[in-house]
């Protein structure tokens, strides 16, 4: 997954390429195309990633996905026909990663790699590596309120107690999704 | 022309339901297909610190079949 940043439009989360058809696109032409500037790129290792994607490519509810579900398989891609077809998709998408993968690294922008692990454990100095490459210095927040954000997000509320200033607002606001704005509303009528 | 819808619903947000540490689905793979998708991936697994980071989630002296790969 990546998120691109343009001067004309914030950040665009993508999973670009995901399928063989995103082929015909070169990383030049895409990153182009959308007068993309600088992208960080947050992957996760295929054999956690691959089983998820098998997982909710057939967890359909209601004609959506649903990314908490998970079906009793057993050992995926064992013995027997289902197995097979397993198998089978299982190396199509190894194919996909290791397509994407290849696709940013020849990114002709600057690329802030992130591996998803280091992420979801360090998640201080993780973000803090983003923020720094996104971001010019005078532009970042502080380390305490980063952290306060961090923790705060651990403990599952969005961190709107943490923002104490101007610069900070401008953060939050910058990289907070439609969704998280949602999350901190819940959460705040929650509490 | 893109075009793309946010999910606006909490509960089906991704990446966020569950926290399991790296390589959780580790075992819940057939041994060989596991090998031959680490062989696949083989360029991005070993430039990415996959081959480490696996040692170090399952312990150095767990037989994984991938080993070498990196070698």
């Amino acid at each position: 997954m990546s998120l691109l940043l343009s001067l004309s439009l914030a950040s665009v989360k993508t999973h670009f390429p995901r399928v063989p058809a995103d082929d015909a696109t070169s990383p030049s032409t895409y990153t182009k195309a959308h007068s993309f500037d600088q992208a960080v790129h947050l992957l996760r290792n295929p054999i956690d990633s691959i089983y998820s994607e098998w997982q909710l490519a057939h967890s359909l509810q209601n004609g959506q996905l649903d990314h908490a579900a998970r079906l009793e398989i057993g050992l995926l891609g064992a013995a027997g026909p289902q197995g097979v077809r397993q198998k089978l998709e299982a190396l199509r998408y190894a194919r996909n990663w290791a397509r994407h993968e290849a696709f940013w690294r020849a990114a002709p922008v600057p690329v802030h790699r992130v591996r998803y692990e280091d992420l979801m454990q360090y998640k201080l100095p993780t973000l803090m590596g983003v923020l720094a490459f996104l971001l010019p210095p005078e532009q970042l927040p502080s380390l305490s309120n980063v952290a306060c954000i961090v923790s705060s997000r651990e403990m599952g509320r969005f961190g709107r107690a943490c923002v104490r200033g101007p610069r900070d607002q401008e953060t939050l606001t910058g990289f907070r999704s439609p969704r998280c704005v949602f999350m901190a509303d819940g959460a705040r009528r929650r509490a | 022309m893109y075009s793309w819808q946010t999910e606006q619903d909490a509960a089906r947000e991704a990446y966020k339901s569950r926290k399991s540490p790296a390589f959780a689905a580790w075992d819940k793979w057939d041994p060989s297909l596991r090998v031959e998708v680490v062989r696949i991936v083989k360029a991005g697994w070993c430039r990415n610190g996959y081959d480490k980071l696996l040692e170090a989630s399952l312990g150095r002296a767990r037989a994984t079949g991938v080993e070498d790969v990196c070698d």
